[in-house]
């Protein structure tokens, strides 16, 4: 049966990855935590710190980078991010007709060649997922695969990383994205990967409309 | 800062807060700037030196005390010529000697496309250090093409249907065995539908090679016709290799894919220049050009040539002043007041043309006293380059049984036939009297009236007259273009003297009046009397054959006589020929239209292989092969689902076999895959293009092998298949004893060198002058070349004698005449010498296969229009339909095989549809906005790149993007799993939406007089996606 929590949930988890806050969010998250947060500075915030690799605050929320990241003596390194770093997910986005670019997401995170392994990408996308596994229970041991290979360990290294920044806005992002990993791993409870191309279907030929 | 490994979660229930609150991500669209800069680079690991980088080290390095350059011996430099497109410009590569590996490609100096004063051949190679020729970045590229890591290596066979994605490596032994022998081949497959299939293989059909194919259609050829090579650019010497294999098997259906290019283009030209398939400009000396389809920059023939001489000749002072006439503008339209744009609607060049040479007409601007000279001897006695046939007169009596002919001498009573057709034909003298044309100095161009009691008129006065059909103010408001820049153009071209020119490329053709488009913009040149003079038209320097010589590299005279018959696309052929128009004509039926049209002026009809091939008309296939061919991909509207599940099933063509580099789009379709080299493994020796002046042919070699090796020891590639196929079959012109040489010893062929090496020998010691002589190798030349170990592998396909020429040959990259040598002041030192036609009288006299109308013989305005007539304004009304497809090979860009290139991607990652502002500003349009392209056959998705170089009411898209194979989808080999690349897919391609005939199955839309298939013609309407997920 579908969780219109997890699958709202998630949702809203990508959306603080993917778009800036406006000021509904900001009023949200305000009220939640009881923490005073300037519309403002969330923005600038978030273009800092998952837009701009330039601001000297960039926490890149690729999976291909962060599996990569290593804390060296002062500072945080991470990987360059490779515009196909994420190509491995390819075919799962295809599974259930996932696209991302269709996505309402800030420009700066559209644009064509981006990494297809964004964390707010793979939390849509297990929306999605949630969204129809009222319909196809097998999408949920998709889910869990899915779960398990691309979401295992990094997101919550990444998450504190986040909950270290001087920031009240990130905090509070960093809380909901934990919150959104323990629903993750809740509906998507960890199982055994089975054959992968099994779930792919056959290679697509030319596309018919 | 802290570093604790995970921040204390002491905060829960946001989220829930923000899902009710509705924050998510898929909540609609969004619009504003996109932003389609890459953000990202894989800047690799930390560089192995702090200022050069990751840079290899020199090719040469400098004697610090002599200052001399020698090489460096950590790499072999190779010279080859590029395939990246079809420019064919000169490579020099570099290969580390240790690895092997192609390191880096630049131009090689001695050809001449890659330098304007090229280096003479005489010069050593060790001095050209200084001065390497350019190539552009297609060419730079071209190792990614080689080492695609989609590369496919060593045989493949479907392990599922056709088209599953699904293959089995096998063995060269049993490629060749199960394609020769046939019968249940595809047992293995996991197939339902194919499984207990029997296939007739090579042998089979080869044992049916005295039968005919329908015994009441003799002109059908044999059976063996049912073997069909469908070939991309598979031209010069290796075309000549795989036709030399269809005839020795009794096929004459071996060809490559001009239709699909811009065939048209060559028949028109053709038509006016006998025998010439083109003629460019003498670009870097003419003063003014009028760029018709094309502009310097884009693709051309060749391109980066073309570009280089056009901004030399615009930078000299009083230099070149040039036009594009496009609707799109790219590069080489650039606005300033040398070079200037004029967007003109997509189809309609005829119109401008014709009201163009109406205006010199009227205005007594051409060159009359050019015009007047009947013949080449009459024309260079008075100081002329050229002639034409203006003067002659054409029979103009419908009644007549010679109507649409010229008048010859014998006809008109002036004489019997004197050996020269063109000096047989009649004028009307100065006097007003019939005359020989071979013995008129100078003629009348104007006549009207009756010679000999036939109806006669000059050729001039036909085109005059066609010219005459419209007024300006009509021909303005067909193409777009006003009156007042029509005039101008006009004038301007006329006040040049022989230094003006007007060339063409795939735009003015590439729709149903192509052909006639393309003989109008030609015919400005007759007016101005500029072929063979500097600065004005040329046919080209002319090349040395590889073909015959010293050896006779295409007679099989075991095989004469097996292969001939109508071609399975009907082209070179008159319907009104065949058994079947005259059985339909004895039956008392009306035989037009054809099932699907003839081609009687057209080759290489590409497009119409496979669905000839499926309708059985004229004849099924039995074995369909494909080299670098992708149809799916390339032809319009050829890439449906109906057409690829006719294709998919066995029984409509039993056996599918692509040579080819990688899993491609079209051959992703096919049975068996037998790897192919890259152009830097393959083998070619050709002409360089008519851009050139001076005499040239190039040849390109494998610099590097890298496909897996056949049990003797060959790397395998489509020659070694085809050198396979026929040994097993015992075939004429392979084996032992396979090339005669010019003192009847017979060659063995059974490697691919064994060949091309007598190709190259043909070139390399044929006759020529001293300034052109091929030199001897040298021994620092194989040293840094690298030749020994090659010399050493095919010592036994030349004699010795003859090694030193032809490896002098391969380390210049070819043989080329020096550059000096283009003019002889202001004449141009090859000239054409023939007659030039103002009217082609095989096309005058020949009828449309679905009309029955005669086709015109000179040109005129045509509305273009589907097979059997309907305009396409009334096909797809502008009202539902309000815009027009065209589209354009950029500089990155020329066709559908550099997709794996992923420098050139990096620079443009994605195509994407090219919009005018205003028609963006009228729909909404933003750029970078998702939008649908509509067309009476489907919709594709791509995001709008709105622009200003482009007319209104027509969008446009770069090819090469949008794929679905070539590495662009997952596939699995063995049971491994290939993912697909995501870079590969991206971008849109529109041909398999644009528009079908409606009057002939699976056809597109096609010029029935040249056969270009039809590019710029289709309607669509856009749909900004305003969807989210």
């Amino acid at each position: 049966m579908s969780d219109p929590g997890v699958t709202e949930q998630l949702r809203a988890a990508a959306a603080l990855l993917l778009q800036p806050p406006d000021e509904r969010t900001s009023s949200i998250l305000q009220s939640a935590s009881g923490e005073r947060l300037d519309p403002g500075e969330a923005r600038q915030d978030f273009y800092d710190t998952f837009c701009i690799p330039r601001s000297g605050r960039y926490i890149p929320p690729y999976r291909h980078v962060m599996l990569g990241a290593r804390e060296l003596r002062d500072y945080w390194y991470f990987p360059p991010p490779r515009y196909n770093g994420g190509d491995g997910l390819v075919s799962w986005y295809e599974t259930i007709g996932f696209d991302v670019s269709r996505l309402n997401a800030d420009v700066l995170l559209t644009g064509p060649n981006r990494p297809l392994d964004h964390l707010g990408y793979l939390l849509a996308f297990l929306s999605t997922v949630a969204r129809s596994t009222d319909e196809n229970s097998e999408l949920f041991e998709l889910g869990s695969t899915f779960a398990e290979e691309f979401l295992s360990e990094w997101p919550r290294r990444y998450v504190s990383l986040l909950s270290r920044a001087n920031s009240v806005y990130l905090h509070l992002v960093a809380d909901a994205l934990n919150e959104a990993l323990d629903r993750v791993n809740e509906y998507f409870p960890p199982q055994a990967i089975k054959n992968v191309e099994d779930m792919q279907g056959e290679t697509s030929g030319v596309v018919a409309d | 800062m802290a570093k604790e490994p995970f921040a204390p979660i002491t905060r829960r229930g946001f989220l829930g807060a923000l899902a009710i609150g509705g924050v998510g991500v898929g909540l609609g669209g969004f619009g504003g700037t996109i932003v389609d800069v890459v953000s990202y680079r894989n800047r690799g690991r930390k560089a192995l030196h702090p200022i050069y980088g990751n840079s290899d080290t020199p090719e040469w390095l400098r004697d610090v005390t002599t200052g001399e350059l020698k090489p460096n011996p950590q790499w072999i430099l190779r010279h080859t010529t590029d395939q990246q497109c079809h420019s064919n410009c000169g490579l020099r590569v570099k290969i580390d000697r240790k690895t092997g590996r192609v390191q880096r490609i630049i131009g090689n100096p001695y050809h001449p496309n890659t330098l304007i004063d090229y280096t003479s051949m005489s010069v050593p190679f060790i001095r050209t250090a200084a001065h390497p020729g350019t190539v552009c970045a297609r060419g730079n590229a071209g190792i990614e093409s080689a080492y695609d890591p989609y590369r496919v290596l060593s045989p493949l066979k479907r392990k599922g249907p056709r088209g599953s994605g699904k293959w089995q490596p096998i063995s060269w032994e049993q490629l060749i065995r199960e394609v020769v022998d046939g019968g249940k081949i595809f047992a293995d497959t996991g197939d339902p539908a194919s499984e207990s299939f029997e296939v007739t293989g090579f042998g089979g059909l080869y044992a049916k090679r005295n039968e005919l194919m329908n015994p009441a259609a003799p002109e059908l050829g044999h059976r063996t016709n049912g073997f069909v090579l469908q070939c991309g650019r598979t031209v010069g010497a290796r075309k000549e290799f795989v036709v030399r294999f269809g005839q020795a098997f009794g096929s004459v259906n071996v060809d490559d894919h001009v239709n699909v290019c811009e065939l048209s283009h060559h028949v028109a030209t053709d038509q006016v220049f006998p025998g010439k398939h083109m003629t460019q400009p003498d670009v870097t000396d003419a003063k003014f050009i009028i760029y018709w389809g094309t502009q310097p920059g884009d693709a051309n023939f060749p391109m980066q040539t073309h570009g280089k001489y056009a901004a030399h000749a615009r930078a000299k002072p009083d230099g070149l002043k040039y036009v594009v006439v496009d609707p799109h503008l790219s590069r080489g339209g650039v606005i300033g007041d040398r070079a200037s744009w004029v967007a003109i609607k997509p189809s309609t060049d005829g119109a401008l043309a014709l009201g163009m040479i109406r205006w010199i007409i009227e205005n007594r601007r051409y060159d009359a006293a050019y015009l007047s000279h009947p013949t080449r001897k009459a024309a260079e006695a008075a100081g002329e380059l050229s002639h034409t046939d203006a003067t002659h007169l054409i029979i103009v009596d419908e009644k007549h049984p010679k109507y649409g002919r010229f008048l010859t001498s014998e006809a008109a009573g002036l004489g019997g036939f004197k050996g020269d057709s063109a000096a047989d034909r009649v004028v009307i003298d100065p006097a007003g009297r019939p005359a020989r044309a071979g013995a008129a100095d100078t003629a009348r161009m104007e006549y009207a009236g009756e010679v000999n009691g036939i109806r006669v008129k000059t050729a001039f006065a036909r085109i005059r007259e066609s010219a005459e059909m419209h007024s300006l103010d009509e021909y303005s408001s067909i193409c777009g273009v006003s009156k007042e820049r029509m005039i101008e153009l006009a004038r301007e071209f006329t006040s040049y003297g022989r230094q003006a020119v007007s060339t063409m490329y795939r735009g003015v053709v590439k729709h149903p009046n192509g052909y006639y488009n393309g003989v109008a913009v030609l015919l400005l040149n007759l007016l101005v009397g500029n072929m063979n003079w500097t600065g004005g038209l040329t046919a080209g320097g002319g090349s040395w054959s590889y073909k015959k010589g010293l050896y006779d590299n295409v007679d099989v005279p075991e095989a004469k006589g097996v292969a001939y018959g109508v071609m399975i696309t009907r082209q070179g052929v008159r319907y009104e020929d065949t058994s079947e128009y005259q059985a339909l004509v004895k039956a008392g039926k009306n035989p037009y239209p054809a099932k699907r049209p003839w081609w009687p002026f057209s080759f290489a009809m590409y497009t119409e292989v496979l669905p000839s091939g499926l309708q059985k008309y004229p004849y099924g296939i039995d074995i369909l092969m494909w080299n670098m061919a992708t149809p799916f991909y390339s032809v319009p509207g050829q890439g449906n689902p109906e057409i690829i599940k006719m294709m998919k099933d066995p029984r409509n063509v039993p056996l599918i076999i692509a040579s080819d580099i990688v899993v491609g789009d079209t051959s992703m379709y096919a049975d068996y895959i037998v790897p192919d080299g890259s152009f830097l493994e393959r083998w070619n020796v050709d002409g360089t293009l008519p851009t050139v002046l001076t005499k040239g042919t190039y040849m390109r070699w494998p610099v590097v092998e890298l496909t897996h090796k056949t049990p003797d020891g060959r790397h395998m590639c489509l020659e070694a298949f085809l050198i396979d196929v026929a040994k097993r079959l015992d075939m004429p012109g392979f084996g032992d004893k396979a090339i005669r040489d010019k003192n009847g010893k017979w060659w063995p062929l059974n490697r691919k060198e064994d060949w091309y090496l007598k190709a190259c020998a043909n070139v390399a010691l044929a006759a020529g002058h001293p300034d052109d002589e091929v030199p001897e190798v040298t021994a620092e030349e194989i040293e840094i070349m690298d030749l020994k170990p090659f010399h050493d592998r095919f010592k036994d396909s030349l004699p010795p004698e003859q090694w030193p020429k032809v490896l002098g040959f391969i380390a210049r990259g070819g043989r080329f005449e020096p550059h000096s040598k283009a003019r002889e002041g202001g004449k141009l030192t090859h000239r054409f010498g023939k007659t030039l036609h103002f009217y082609a009288e095989d096309v005058g006299i020949t009828r449309n296969s679905m009309t029955g109308e005669l086709y015109l013989g000179t040109t005129r305005w045509v509305t273009p229009a589907t097979a059997l007539g309907t305009p396409l304004d009334k096909l797809d009304p502008p009202e539902k339909w309000p815009l027009t497809i065209i589209t354009f090979k950029g500089a990155l860009q020329s066709h559908s095989r550099l997709v794996s290139n992923y420098t050139i991607r990096e620079i443009m990652p994605d195509n994407g549809i090219e919009v005018s502002a205003e028609d963006a500003e009228h729909l909404g349009i933003l750029d970078g906005d998702y939008v649908w392209v509509v067309t009476p056959e489907g919709r594709r998705r791509g995001r709008a790149r709105v622009i200003q170089g482009i007319r209104p009411g027509v969008i446009t898209f770069s090819v090469g993007y949008g794929h679905w194979g070539y590495g662009a989808t997952q596939y699995s080999v063995g049971g491994k799993r290939i993912e697909g690349d995501r870079v590969r897919r991206m971008g849109i391609l529109l041909n398999p939406i644009m528009r079908r005939d409606p009057d002939v199955w699976q056809m597109s839309l096609m010029d029935l007089t040249g056969g270009s298939i039809v590019f710029y013609d289709t309607r669509a309407r856009l749909e900004k996606e305003t969807q989210g997920v």
